[in-house]
Formats: structure tokens, sequence, C-alpha cells
């Protein structure tokens, strides 16, 4: 018997199904059912899922979707032909858009127009009900005028107590109706034994316990796939056979989905082929103005060819399209990703790495053998990435461009809360199992934590199901969210090639495929993301064009040995990508001298890199106390860039090829299960295959282990190359911009926050260590941003952005009426600040020309204004004195609360003279010690770190007035002195000071709140990253 | 000119806790203001902090204010319970009732404080002294931790002592000084008032009191200007109306336990200082009840109802103890249990007629729900049900006894269900039967101890009656259709 399973939905029906798409089809295979539907509700969100699983086997897939629509019933659409499957996307479009985010609305005149070449199987809402019959016979006249012959009734059995009735129901419908009757499934489960999960999701839905609300669960698992003898039991023999007539007619794959560019970049009479090359030639000259070499004309022509063989012009030309914009409009961005590192992306001005400079093979990452889409990512400014976004949807239409989806799934806190809250838990129940799981704890898992923890819950029933669906439906898709900035333009209407839905931000649509689904039907989609470092290098750059110096990302100069000296010593604050505390670390030892030394460090203070044990060797080869070996020629060929040691992740995708004979092919399918290891584990299967092939070629043992147990720790931490090169890139252009213009960088990155590592005031106290000169707020003097005063020299009067409780908008409206400066309080009402306003100027003491110090500022501040002092009216309108002044401690404190920093002294040497502090040495003082020596030091706490790379240690960051230091915890330590350790802000520790290569750090041995001694509400920290 | 002397109980809750529970001395315990509840004053505190905690915890190194997930990290075993204002306030009235047999004029400023007009008193207690010595006495009795402080207004004295100062002179210039020196944060002023004041530069009370009060009400209202007077004065305001505390007339006490208890014997412990707080208050009153209504209450915010019933009037912690023993057996505790509370709401006189259960019909008739109590109270809670119908797939399931008087699910879903169900499937001859309908597989019921896996026929049998029919090893006859 054949039969074609035509009604079946996936979990992309969020919270309808328990099944995955490649679960059905899979499991349809195994049935020998001849063809299988995926047919979610209002969406094809699982369809590309499905289609990859189908293409494994010789199964059918069959696309279409199900809407419920009030008083028609269910409606089944399915997609014969590729121009059906445009009206389905077109339909499911306009349904979604009728409604917000996470819904959709169809009528029932929605279906009597615009499916022209679909078919339809309609389920009638209400089968059993005999008043019903009438209004069914109604609809299904109207239904066949449009539907005609591609229409049939949808006749599912489930074994409950009205089948008989349904079954007459449709009988007589379908004689009185002329139309014929087609058996499915209805199917939300492809096994048995997911039942338990499907009960659990629909109670979710329902937001209701199971035991209290029975009626949420199902009452039997019929809606799976059942097999063929079960079936032929089940319905009429016609009934069946029609499911494959159906199936027979439909001849659509998603493999017929052709993306076709944007056509209207390319001018008439050329080819994109041909502009492309005009282009790149153009962007040549201009970019060598010299000539341009020979080898870099051959490798663009090399490039060009492979992108003409590949047809991914428009991808470029697209790509090119937008970075004009960002020029025209001066936004600064940088590409960045595998293709963005070719000549043809240099010469485009799409990237400002030359290519000569690294390394970076081209065809690896566009080659005929991958087959998938090149990946460019280009950053913008973070301030102003809405400009191109806003460009996208000017030039293309909203019709045409969408962003692309995220698939946010199940994890495990989500999880576990709605489980529980479906099991009957209470939510404090839940906060109370919860509240002590280490989820970071790589050595015990949550389960184990959990039975541990709670004894008598892991041993209850409950608990037992509670653990169990919990660990089921993590990876389960809860709902489609906006990617971060992935766009997919397309030349005709994009709801032709799939839906677009509403997102949850306002003006934003987003189609229903993910990224995986993209790449895998060869989409281009083209990432506009943010990065806040391009603003402040583009802020920095124009204070330096007010002062005629002006300065591109490209004509910053290169190899410049000042900067190379500063980061060597761990100068690198505010520096793009080396500015943690890890990479300060690594700074001095690993001593970079050329551009291709900051890709390596970036790339290697990774966790990848860390966990497969490769900094330490990479180190000590690098000052030549380790010999650089290589077991081949092949390995040499890979390794020699980085002395032998693989670095970026894809060395070891080459690795695998050459070394342990791995095809194109499967060292693809090796990247790809090393991005996604962590999830699903499937790295092991390489393992023997890895081990295997080294050996054979003849590898030792050793090698093979070494090179496997590195590809692991790459897993998802790993950075390609190409990637570390954009970003050596940045951090490059702002070491030197910080090297040779602090007061300019320290302003542009200062108007740029909040990004990066530190807080204004750490930023500002490196600032100050480097001869920048700070002023302080005057609501007279300072404007919104900070301001560089260039002609005192480094000088920064602080920017008003940095009061909190302040509004931007009425502060900026307000500056413009200040003209010769604000004489009093109620000059700063006229100008339209709010009392909110100004008495937060007030607190942060930027009223000092107005009314001299804060306690006046705002005594005169919270003076009424007349329309609210009806009772006081006859009080003179002087303003008075206030008889109290502010210490400097409470001015300080003042500071900080209310701006987060302070020019004042800084709060440790208030304290110094303080007994407890008799014996710490500063910062400096430390400097200058030799390693080894037993040491008493004292600080604010500014950063908590507990690396996940490294178990048991802890890194706190002291600061004192003197700059910072390194503090190292070890597990013991931190236990034995746990409330100082969790709970200090200031610190005083003694231990012993290490210092090896300019690195210097105290190793704790005692640590003593001495939080009292402060008198300081806030003060910024980061805690645990 | 009238004196008040506050009463401040910082750590009421948790002290009246450790009362009823010793156990609770034995285990580092806080109470935390939930983050689900409405936080006044707490402002910009951190998260979920620590509002009180008794001796072991703080030795360990909590601190109030502390986040309750700090102070976890901080102290392994800590125990951890919700603030709850309400059952503070219950434990204050409590503390009046206790306290009223000798000091009536009380005024309560729930949930941490009690006033007291001392004026009318003095002459009783022969002078100041004697009174403080006496209230003193009687709140020791009680093991709380407490401050009091004197002043010419409940408001003065109540700043004072809730600020922790033991100021009990009835100098004028004394409680003068003492108030100049309070923070302005300590005198339960708004959260941005207390802000707005400290940017001005104004720490205590002192400092307010050296502003003119045209300028103080420029910038901080009227309102605060009159509060500084009430402050000030000696004298209290003619309108400043008190509403003095009169004593409840039901009893009602619910608490904490320190650590989940899973067997009634561990339960015993702490229901006999409950009842012995009942039998202070049913003695004091001159009182007798016979209906005491014991709760039980679980972690997932269920709760085990206990109501005892005795034969005869009684207001002896023994007897009610001795009725609690006898009736354990039937409400097994199928959780454990984290707090009880214990309300009489029936008190009677003491040297009343006392009658037979059912044959005071004046008094008791018509009321259904005080007849199901009664029913209940005399033959055991579950002994008397409702009949309910709900949603469950799985027959005898779908049609349950509920508790007299729960409220009933209106079934949802449209199945096919006979009228009458046989208590036990009946096995029958099937070739007695003809199969009409079917078959209904349910499959369902995973989550609970009753999962059942079967299908289900309509059948009719030679006399035509249709019937409900299911195959388990043999044919069984469920129930009947009308």
């Amino acid at each position: 018997m054949r039969y074609a399973e035509l009604h079946c939905l996936s979990y992309f029906s969020f919270l309808r199904s328990a099944a995955a798409p490649g679960e059905l089809v899979d499991r349809a295979v195994e049935l020998g059912y001849s063809a299988i539907a995926l047919t979610d509700e209002c969406s094809v969100a699982g369809a590309v899922r499905a289609y990859q699983a189908a293409k494994q086997h010789s199964i059918k897939l069959i696309i279409g979707s199900e809407f419920n629509v009030d008083g028609l019933g269910k409606m089944v659409v399915l997609c014969p032909t590729r121009k059906a499957y445009a009206q389905l996307c077109h339909k499911i479009t306009t349904f979604r858009q009728r409604m917000q985010k996470g819904s959709y609305e169809a009528k029932t005149e929605d279906f009597l127009t615009g499916f022209e070449e679909c078919f339809l199987l309609w389920l009638p809402a209400e089968p059993c009900s005999g008043s019903y019959y009438a209004k069914a016979i109604n609809l299904g006249h109207r239904l066949k005028r449009h539907w005609h012959l591609r229409l049939w009734l949808l006749y599912e059995r489930h074994y409950q107590s009205d089948d008989k009735s349904t079954f007459n129901f449709i009988q007589r419908l379908s004689q009185q109706l002329h139309l014929r009757v087609v058996a499915a499934g209805g199917c939300v489960l492809h096994d048995v034994n997911r039942q338990p999960l499907l009960d659990i999701v629909s109670a979710i839905a329902a937001g209701k316990p199971l035991s209290l609300y029975p009626e949420c669960a199902s009452a039997n698992a019929e809606r799976r796939l059942r097999d063929l003898s079960e079936l032929q039991r089940c319905y009429p023999q016609q009934w069946l056979t029609e499911t494959v007539t159906i199936a027979d007619q439909c001849h659509f794959s998603m493999a017929e989905l052709r993306y076709e560019y944007p056509a209207e970049l390319v001018p008439a009479g050329l080819t994109a082929s041909q502009y492309l090359r005009q282009l790149t030639e153009r962007g040549a000259t201009k970019r060598y103005p010299g000539g341009v070499p020979e080898k870099v004309v051959a490798q663009y022509n090399k490039e060009l060819e492979l992108i003409r063989e590949q047809q991914y012009e428009y991808f470029f030309l697209t790509i090119h399209d937008l970075v004009c914009f960002a020029q025209q409009q001066g936004i600064l961005y940088q590409g960045r990703g595998s293709a963005a590192n070719s000549v043809v992306c240099y010469c485009l001005e799409i990237t400002a790495v030359n290519p000569t400079q690294i390394d970076v093979l081209f065809e690896r990452f566009i080659s005929k053998e991958r087959d998938e889409p090149p990946d460019i990512d280009v950053d913008f400014e973070h301030e102003r990435r809405e400009e191109i976004i806003q460009y996208i949807y000017r030039k293309y239409g909203r019709a045409r461009a969408a962003l692309a989806a995220t698939v946010i799934r199940y994890r495990f806190r989500s999880a576990f809360r709605d489980v529980g809250k479906a099991l009957g838990f209470s939510e404090q129940q839940l906060q109370y199992y919860r509240q002590n799981l280490d989820r970071r704890d790589k050595d015990i898992d949550w389960k184990q934590q959990l039975a541990d923890q709670h004894p008598k819950l892991a041993e209850s029933r409950r608990g037992q199901q509670l653990i169990y669906y919990t660990e089921q439906l993590i990876g389960f898709p809860r709902h489609l969210s906006q990617h971060v900035g992935g766009f997919v333009i397309a030349a005709g209407k994009l709801s032709d090639l799939v839906p677009i839905e509403n997102a949850s931000m306002p003006e934003r649509t987003v189609i229903q495929w993910d990224k995986d689904d993209l790449e895998a039907l060869k989409l281009l989609k083209v990432d506009v993301l943010a990065l806040g470092m391009l603003t402040a290098l583009r802020k920095t750059m124009q204070l330096l064009k007010a002062q005629n110096i002006s300065l591109t990302l490209a004509d910053i100069p290169q190899e410049d040995p000042t900067v190379y000296q500063a980061l060597q010593k761990a100068d690198s604050v505010g520096v793009f990508q080396i500015e943690s505390r890890a990479q300060m670390n690594m700074l001095p030892r690993l001593k970079p001298s050329t551009f291709y030394d900051l890709v390596i460090q970036i790339a290697i203070v990774r966790p990848g890199p860390i966990q497969g044990d490769m900094v330490h060797p990479y180190l000590r080869r690098r000052s030549g106390l380790e010999p650089i070996d290589y077991p081949s020629d092949e390995v040499k060929s890979v390794l020699q860039r980085t002395l032998g040691v693989p670095i970026f992740q894809e060395q070891a995708i080459k690795l695998a090829m050459v070394a342990a004979g791995f095809s194109g092919g499967e060292a693809d399918q090796l990247r790809r299960a090393m991005a996604a290891w962590r999830s699903t584990g499937k790295l092991k299967q390489f393992e023997e295959k890895l081990i295997s092939g080294m050996l054979k070629r003849g590898y030792n043992e050793e090698f093979a282990q070494r090179l496997f147990h590195q590809i692991c720790g790459f897993g998802q931490y790993g950075f390609p190359e190409s990637h570390s090169a954009s970003f050596a890139n940045l951090a490059y252009a702002s070491a030197w911009l910080k090297t040779h213009y602090p007061s300019a960088f320290y302003t542009g990155l200062l108007n740029s926050l909040p990004m990066g590592f530190y807080s204004p005031s750490q930023l500002i106290q490196d600032a100050k260590r480097h001869g920048v000169r700070f002023l302080p707020l005057d609501i007279n003097k300072s404007d919104w941003d900070y301001q560089w005063l260039s002609d005192q020299g480094s000088v920064i009067r602080l920017g008003l952005r940095q009061i909190s409780g302040l509004s931007k908008e009425r502060l900026i409206n307000a500056l413009q009426c200040r003209d010769d400066g604000f004489s009093h309080i109620e000059s700063l009402r006229q100008a339209g600040l709010y009392e909110s306003d100004i008495e937060a100027l007030a607190k942060a003491d930027a009223l000092q020309s107005i009314s001299g110090h804060r306690y006046q500022a705002s005594w005169d501040a919270l003076m009424m204004s007349d329309e609210q002092l009806p009772l006081f009216s006859s009080v003179q309108e002087t303003y008075d004195k206030t008889p109290f002044t502010p210490d400097e401690q409470e001015d300080i404190r003042f500071d900080y609360t209310s701006t987060g920093l302070s020019l004042r002294r800084h709060p440790l040497a208030l304290i110094r003279n303080n007994p407890v502090l008799a014996k710490c040495l500063t910062a400096e003082q430390l400097c200058h010690q030799r390693s080894g020596k037993l040491v008493e030091v004292i600080g604010l706490i500014t950063c908590r770190q507990r690396p996940g790379t490294k178990t048991g240690v802890t890194f706190f960051t002291l600061e004192d007035e003197t700059g910072n230091i390194n503090v190292v915890i070890w597990a013991k330590t931190a236990r034995k002195f746990r409330k100082a350790f969790l709970s200090s802000r200031l610190l005083k520790v003694k231990g012993v000071l290490e210092s090896h290569q300019g690195v210097t750090h105290v190793v704790a041995g005692h640590l003593d709140d001495q939080t009292e001694l402060l008198n300081i509400d806030k003060h910024h920290e980061r805690r645990f990253h | 000119m009238s004196l008040w002397l506050y009463c401040h109980f910082p750590q009421l809750l948790l002290d009246t806790v450790c009362r009823i529970h010793a156990a609770a001395n034995t285990v580092p315990l806080v109470y935390y203001l939930p983050a689900d509840m409405p936080r006044e004053r707490q402002g910009k505190a951190h998260r979920e902090p620590i509002v009180q905690c008794n001796q072991l915890a703080l030795d360990a190194g909590v601190e109030l204010g502390q986040p309750q997930t700090l102070a976890q990290g901080l102290v392994s075993g800590l125990v951890c319970h919700r603030y709850n204002a309400e059952k503070e306030a219950q434990a204050l009235r409590q503390l009046a009732d206790g306290l009223y047999q000798t000091i009536d004029k009380q005024v309560l400023f729930a949930p941490k404080g009690i006033a007291i007009a001392v004026d009318s008193l003095l002459r009783l207690y022969q002078g100041l002294n004697p009174l403080l010595c006496h209230i003193k006495e009687q709140l020791q009795a009680f093991d709380l931790r407490f401050y009091m402080s004197l002043a010419y207004s409940p408001e003065a004295a109540r700043c004072l002592a809730q600020a922790g100062y033991e100021q009990l002179s009835a100098d004028k210039n004394a409680i003068h000084d003492a108030l100049a020196c309070l923070p302005v944060n300590t005198l339960n002023w708004s959260e941005s008032r207390v802000e707005k004041l400290n940017k001005s530069g104004i720490k205590t009370l002192h400092d307010l009191w050296q502003l003119p009060a045209a300028q103080v009400g420029k910038r901080f209202g009227l309102e605060l200007v009159e509060q500084l007077l009430t402050l000030k004065s000696t004298h209290t305001a003619e309108s400043a109306a008190v509403t003095f505390y009169q004593p409840a007339q039901t009893f009602s006490l619910s608490f904490d336990l320190v650590t989940e208890i899973s067997h009634w014997q561990g339960l015993l412990f702490p229901l006999k200082r409950a009842l012995r707080e009942l039998e202070t208050f049913l003695y004091q009153r001159q009182k007798v009840t016979r209906l005491l209504d014991i709760r039980l209450h679980h972690r997932d915010n269920s709760s085990t109802r206990v109501p005892l019933k005795l034969a005869v009037d009684s207001w002896r912690a023994s007897q009610f103890l001795q009725l609690i023993q006898l009736q354990v057996d039937r409400y097994p505790l199928r959780q454990p249990v984290i707090a009880i509370s214990l309300t009489v709401e029936h008190l009677y006189e003491l040297d009343r007629n006392s009658g037979q259960l059912l044959n005071d019909s004046a008094q008791h008739k018509g009321d259904l729900h005080e007849l199901l109590a009664r029913l209940q109270a005399k033959l055991g809670e579950k002994a008397i049900y409702s009949p309910a119908v709900t949603n469950d797939f799985r027959p005898l399931l779908n049609e349950q006894k509920k508790s007299a008087g729960s409220v009933t699910n209106i079934p949802t879903k449209n199945v096919k269900r006979p009228l009458w169900l046989l208590p036990q499937p009946e096995p029958i001859d099937i070739a007695q039967w003809r199969l009409i309908e079917g078959p209904e597989r349910i499959n369902s019921g995973w989550w609970d101890d009753k999962p059942m896996a079967r299908e289900y026929w309509i059948a009719s049998d030679p006399m035509q009656r249709l019937g409900w029919l299911f195959f388990e090893k043999e044919w069984y006859l469920q129930g009947w259709f009308s």
C-alpha cells in the first residue's frame, strides 16, 4: 500500500507538537510512506530542515501550512508548484502582518481568492454538530467556486468517542458537495514515546498544570505517524489512495527556490561580472596609488574568476553599495568574515585590512567544494547602524528586504521553569530548587547537582519527571526572534520566497528562516552589525579633523614601533579587543611587534586555544625556549606562520585535511561539528577518523591525540584568522590613536560609552596617567558630550552625559539657550529643563557657576517656582544662603553617586593615613618590589572575574589612587574568606607578589573586608564574567 | 501635655517564631523581603534584602540589608524565610493583647511598634520609673528585642525608638536634644524626601530645625513643616486623634517553622507553645471554645486543614493537645510542613450552658456551611464530599468526589460518557453483546500514579441496553448509557 501523510505539524508550530521536522521525515521514511507534507501552523519555519532531512532519502516532501479559521475549521494548504508556494508565502505574510509578533489572523474570505495553484484540504469546524451541517454546505459551495478540483474534505481519526459521527458528517458532506475525501493523521508526534512531552508543551501553551487540568493532555497517542497496517484498519481504502493521488500531483521542491539578486545595482549595458571588475580595478588604483603590484592584480583576477563561477557578484555589489552609502554619510564601518579579507573586498573598500599583510586563502571561503555562500559581516558604528538599516528599507522597500530570524530555543532555565509549572510545581518551589545550581560547574551537571541538593525531589516521581522532561524540552524552539543584523534582500518580492512576519520591534519585519536555513538554501544574507569601537574611532577622527589632522582608518601609519612599545607594556586600556585583563596579561609575554602578532594576540586569548593548551607552547617557541618542529612538510605548510601551534580555527580544519586525509566536504562537516559540538557532541564521531587517518599517514599517536584535543578546544570558541585580522586592524588603529592623540582618543571613547570593558572612571584615571587633564562639569561650559579643549593642550571637559537622571533631549535643547551663560536657576527652568534635571545637575555639582557649591545649588534648585507656591507667595523672591557646605568626603560621595566618577582625590587617598593601611603598598610601589615578596595591598574592587576556562580561580582588580592591582584568589582562599570575597567593596589583601615578564599580580593568602572605611555609595564594578 | 512611650520591635516576626519554636535558635535564620512584595522605602537597596536575622546568622557574617542570595552564599544551611508584614502585624496584635491586662492605652503602629499613653498610668504605677520597669518586665517575658523611648507625641517617641534610641527621660530638653541628633533617614520619610534633604546637606533633624520654616516649606512642602512642628512640640495637638487598641475577639496565630517538618511528632512541640498562647488568650478573656482550626502550610502553597472539635467547651492547652494527639492518624502528612496557623473564631463565655452538638437549633440552624463544618468536625473532614466532574479522559477519574463545598470545574470537552458508571467494572460475556461504536482509545495519565491504556466500546446487550465496555484480558462492563 502507498500512503502520503498530508497533515503534519512540527515543533515550529510552537507548543503544538513534540517532533522536529527532521524526526517526522525520518520516521515517515521508516514507515514506508511515499510522501510527507510539513504543514506547520501559518508557517514554513521548519520547511528547510524538513527539506534537508528529506534530501537524504527518496521520500517526497510537500510544503504546506495549516490555518485555523473561525467558523470554517482547519485549512491545510499544500503547494504542488513553485507558484503555489509563492501564493502560500504571500498569504502567510498577510495573515501574520495583521497581528503582532507571534500570532496571525485568517478569515473565511481569505480562502476565496489568491490561492490559484494551491491544494486545500478542509476539516470543517464542528463535524459533530448537526446544526453546523447547513452552514458547512454553504461554506463548501463557496470554497468550491475558488478551489474547484483542488479542494478535498479532510478526515482524521484519532480514536475518540466522536469518530463515528465525524465520519458520517464528512461522508454526507462529500456526497452532497461532490467533494473527494482524503485521510490524514494530523500528526504532531513522530513517535509514541513523545506523548508526555506533547502533553507538557500543551500544558505550557495553556499555562495550566496537567494534574489540575488533565484536559490539556492528549487523550491518546494517535496523533503520531502510524504504520501502514494501522492506517488500513483506520480509514477506507479509497481515502488512503487519495493521499497518494494528491502527493503525485505535487512537484514543488525547495531546491527550486532560486535567489534572484537585486538587479538595480548594475548599470545598463554591463553584466554584473563586468561591473564588479570595473569597480575592483578602479578601487585598486585608489588603494595602490603608486601602481597596483602584479601580485595583487593576479590575486584579484583569480578571485573575480571564482566569484564569477559561483555567481556571487551581486553579493559583493550589494555590500559595496551599503559601504558606499556609509562613506557618503561619514559612517565608519569595517567588513569581516571569511570572504572579507579578499583583495576584491579591500579594493571595494569593504575592509581596510590589507590582504598582503596576512595570508588568508580566499579559495577556502568561496569554493566550489564548499558550495555555500560567502560570509561577509559589516560592522558599522553602533550609534548609526540604524541609518544603514533605514537605507536598505528605503532602497529596496519593505517588500524586498527583511531581517533573518533567530530561533529562540528552550535552555535549561526556561525549560526547567515551564516543565515544572506544567507538572504542578509552584514558581517558588522551582526557584528554591534552582537557586543553588551552578550552571558554570562543568564537572557536575545540573541533574547531579539537583539530586545532591534535593535528594527527596530526585527520588520522587514528579521530581524525576521534572528532570527527564526538562532535558527533553531543552532545544525545542520557543519563538522566532530577529537576527542581530542579517538582511535578506531579494530582486522581486521577498514574500515569493519566504513569509515575512512582524518582529517585536516596531517597523521591523523578519522572515521565517534563520541563518542555517538560508545557508542550506544558498540564499545570501548581508550582515549589518553594530560595533561601538567604530563610533569611538569616528568621533576621535572627527575631533582630529577639526584640528586639521585628516585621517581615515586606511591612512593610519602602519607598523609604528611606538604603538607596539606601549602594547608590550600592557598599556591597552580602551584599545579594542586587547583591553581585557586576560589580554593585558598576555601582552607583555607575547610582546607583539608586528600587525600579524596582534592577529595572533587576539586569537590566542580565547577559551579555544587556552583549553586546547596552545598558549604556552606558542609563547615558549616564540621566545626560543622550545624548538619549532613539524612532523611533516604538509603540517609545516599549515602551521608555519604560528610556529607549529594551531591558533586559528581554519588551521585545525586544514590540518585535518593534510594530516588525516579529510576531503574538503568532510573537513567542512568537521567545521560545523566544531561550531556545535558543545550542544550536540557530534565532534566525537570524528575522533576515530581523525586519529586513524593520521596514524595511517605516519603521524604518531601522541601528535594525533593532541591535535584532536586541540580541535575540541576550539569548539565554538575558536577564532578564524580572518576575523582576528579585522579585529586586529581596529585594535591597531585604536592603539595608534591612543598613543599619538590621547586626548582626542579618550574624548571619542568617553562619548561612545557604554561599550568595552571599562567604566568612565577607570578610563579617566588611565587618561590622567597619560597626561590628560580633566575639567569638572559646569552647566555654563560643559556640553552633553565630553569636549577636547585642544587650545589648552591635553585637556578634556567632562560631558553632562555622565550625570544620571538627566534628560538628553531637554538638556541639548536647553544648551541652545545658553548664549552668555545661565546666571540663575530660573533661567534653567526657562530653558525648558525640568525640576528633576536641575536637581540632577545640582547633585552632580554642575551648577557651580550659578550657585556655588552643590548644597547651595540643590537648595536653590529645590526652591519651588511661583505657581507651585500658593501658600508661600508672600515670601520674598531672593535665594537664601544655606548654612551647610560639603566637605571633601561628601563631595566625593556625591560625585560617585551622581556621575560614577570623581575628579577630586581618589577615595583611597582620603584614607591612606588610616592605621589599617599602614603596611599597604600602592599599585605604583608594587611595581618596584621583587617577585616572591609578601605584600599587603588595598583597593576598591573594580572587577571580579571568574574565567570559564580555569576552574577554581578568581581574578580581582583592585584600584587605588595610583593604579590597578591584579589579585589572584584560589578557591581555597575564597572559601576561607568567603564574606570578604563575596561582599567586600574595599578589600585588603595579604599575599605573595608574583612578577614575571612584566606581568605583576598578588596571589592572595588573606582577605580582609574594609568596606567600612568607605562612605561611597556608587562605585562601578564588574562581577564574574 | 501628654507623655508617650513608644516600644519598637525591630525583629518582631523573628523573635515571635523563636519564642514558639525553640529550634529557631539553633540554626542561622533570616527573613528577607521577597522581590514580589511592594518595597516601601527599600528603593535602591539590594534585591531581596535581609530584614531580620538571628544571632547565629549574624555571627556567621550575615548583615541586615544584604541581598538574600549573598547571605546564602555566605552561610551554608542558612534558613531563609520570606518576610510577611501581615504575619508580623498579627504578632503585634497578640503582643498588645498580652499587655492589655495592665496597659490599656495602647496605639498600634503595625507591624513593629506600640505607643503607650503614659499619663493615665502614672498614678496607678506610682511614677514613671516603676511604670517603665513594669513594661520592660512584661516585654521581657515575651522574649523580644525592643527599643523604648519617651516623648511628647507618639510620632516623636516613635522616631527615637525606631532609630534605636533609648530615651527614657521625661525632660523636655533631653527629648529635644535626642530628637535633634536623629539622622533624617531614620524618620520614616519617603525616600525622595530624604534624598532631597541629603543633597542639600541636611543630615539631621537639628539641621532642619535650624532653618526658617518658610524656607523649608518653599522647598519641601507644608507637610514637612507640620511634621517638624509636631516633633518639636511638647503638646499633643488636639486634632491628632488616636485610636486606642481594642483586644481582638478572635484568636489567630501563624508562624513559620524553622525547618521543614514531615512528621506529626515534630509538629507537636511548636503546637504546644501555640496552644499555650491560646490558653493565655482565653484565660485573660475568660472565654472558652470548642472549635479550633489548625492549618499546616506546605511549600507549594497548599495546606492541610486540621479542624479540632471538642466535645465540651475548654480553654486548656492540655486538652487541646490531647485531642490533637488523638486525631493525628486521621491527617497523615503527605508533604513537609513549613508553617502553622491556628485560628479560633468562636469564643463563648466561660459559664455558658454547654449544649449538645446538634440540638442547639436556635444558634446554629440553616447555614449549610456551618452544618458541613460541624459534620466535618464530628466525622473527620475526609468523610464528607460533594460530587464533581473534571475533564480527565480517564473514566472514574473524571467523576470525582471533591471535598465538600469546593469549587467545581465545568467540563469543556465533548466526550460520550455513560451516565451511570459502575463502582467496579464487571466481567461480561462478550458473546451476549453487539459492538456498536468504537473503539475510543484512552492512553493518558502518565503524570500521576493512575496511568491508563484502554479501548472502550459502546455495545448493546440482548435487552438493547447500551453499555460501555473495555477489554483487558477479558471483557468488562464499565457503565450504562441512559
